[in-house]
């Protein structure tokens, strides 16, 4: 055997005991706690909503904005929340906070009765469905049938798809490409206003369309 | 002979998870920047804006690397980067009333803005970390993992 062929053999050797010695370095780490740290923000319209942080130690709850606690391990009740700067927030979830979507869109588009044809109203939504399609960039976009409760369960869930599936057809005339549209249906088992059985209800009568 | 037995049982408890789970869509990738990754059925397969996420996904990101996505139920998640992040449980049935979401973030950064799941229900959502559970009534927060 050469002498290179002997040294990189060593060379070898050293570099496989280092490995070894990493992941079991890696490994012990792995018993100690990682530190969680949770912050409340506000929603986007302002408002603000409510977390419980708990442990077998302890719990808190989060209710203000820009408050947060911290858990250190397992072992430990969750820290006293306290509120922190805005900007020291934004700072530690710059990447997290800058990769956000945009909020989904959802349209109501209302039909006659018995009818898959859109109400002249609601016709006039389409521009603005197919401008925020082209904004969010969309490629998942739901198109939901609903009526009201006048007919049969049967009657009604097929009239649900018929004017989920108008609705898709006239996205896909206006170019939309039909693989990235989902249609389901529900018939009068989902309405938005509560009326009893047999009553007709214009606003029931609708597809909902949510852009994603 | 026992052990073996129960070990196949085990791996076939297991496949059929994952093939339960690989079937169940919960979500769109909306923004992909630097190396995002989606783990699934074992393999690190990367991922780009478009792409579906399922039940059972784990989300990886690498250094530089965040993703932005949005789920079933309009609910906005987004993650920064060293991230390890699995979706474990996403079920989104209104009209069975069936509503529940297990996420567990082992390392990194992400933040949450819950959509019609949790305004159905408040007790539905839940965020695991080594170290504690978040349970969210509402509405936008950020979590931090420090890396072991």
């Amino acid at each position: 055997m050469s002498m290179s062929a002997y040294l990189s053999g060593r060379r070898l050797l050293r570099s496989v005991k280092i490995i070894l010695i990493c992941s079991f370095l890696t490994f012990l780490s792995l018993g100690c706690s990682p530190k969680t740290q949770i912050v409340l923000l506000p929603d986007p319209d302002g408002k603000v909503g409510r977390l419980e942080l708990t442990n077998p130690k302890g719990a808190q709850t989060l209710d203000q904005p820009w408050q947060s606690a911290e858990v250190v391990s397992p072992d430990k009740a969750p820290s006293e929340p306290k509120i922190m700067e805005e900007a020291e927030v934004r700072s530690i979830f710059r990447e997290a906070l800058a990769a956000q979507p945009k909020p989904s869109v959802t349209f109501l588009l209302y039909f006659q009765r018995q009818s898959t044809e859109p109400t002249a109203e609601s016709l006039k939504l389409l521009p603005d469905v197919l401008e925020s399609i082209k904004s969010h960039e969309s490629t998942d976009i739901s198109v939901v049938g609903h009526t009201d409760s006048t007919g049969t369960a049967d009657y009604n869930l097929g009239l649900s798809l018929r004017r989920a599936r108008r609705i898709a057809d006239i996205l896909v005339s206006k170019g939309v490409d039909p693989a990235i549209i989902e249609i389901d249906y529900f018939g009068k088992e989902k309405p938005l206003i509560e009326k009893p059985q047999g009553v007709p209800e214009p606003r029931n009568r609708r597809v909902e369309i949510t852009v994603r | 002979m026992k052990t073996f037995i129960s070990l196949v049982c085990f791996l076939l408890i297991c496949g059929a998870n994952l093939a339960i789970g690989a079937e169940i869509r919960i979500g769109v990738i909306k923004n992909a920047n630097g190396s995002v990754f989606v783990e699934r059925n074992n393999a690190l397969i990367p991922v780009k804006v478009g792409d579906k996420l399922y039940e059972n996904d784990t989300i990886v990101t690498g250094r530089g690397g965040s993703m932005g996505l949005i789920l079933r139920d309009n609910s906005v998640l987004s993650v920064g980067s060293n991230t390890r992040l699995i979706i474990s449980k996403f079920v989104f049935e209104p009209a069975e009333k069936k509503l529940s979401m297990v996420a567990r973030i082992r390392q990194g950064t992400l933040t949450y803005l819950t959509g019609v799941m949790a305004k159905l229900n408040p007790n539905a959502i839940r965020f695991e970390t080594p170290v504690a559970v978040c349970g969210v009534r509402g509405t936008h927060f950020a979590i931090k993992v420090d890396e072991s």
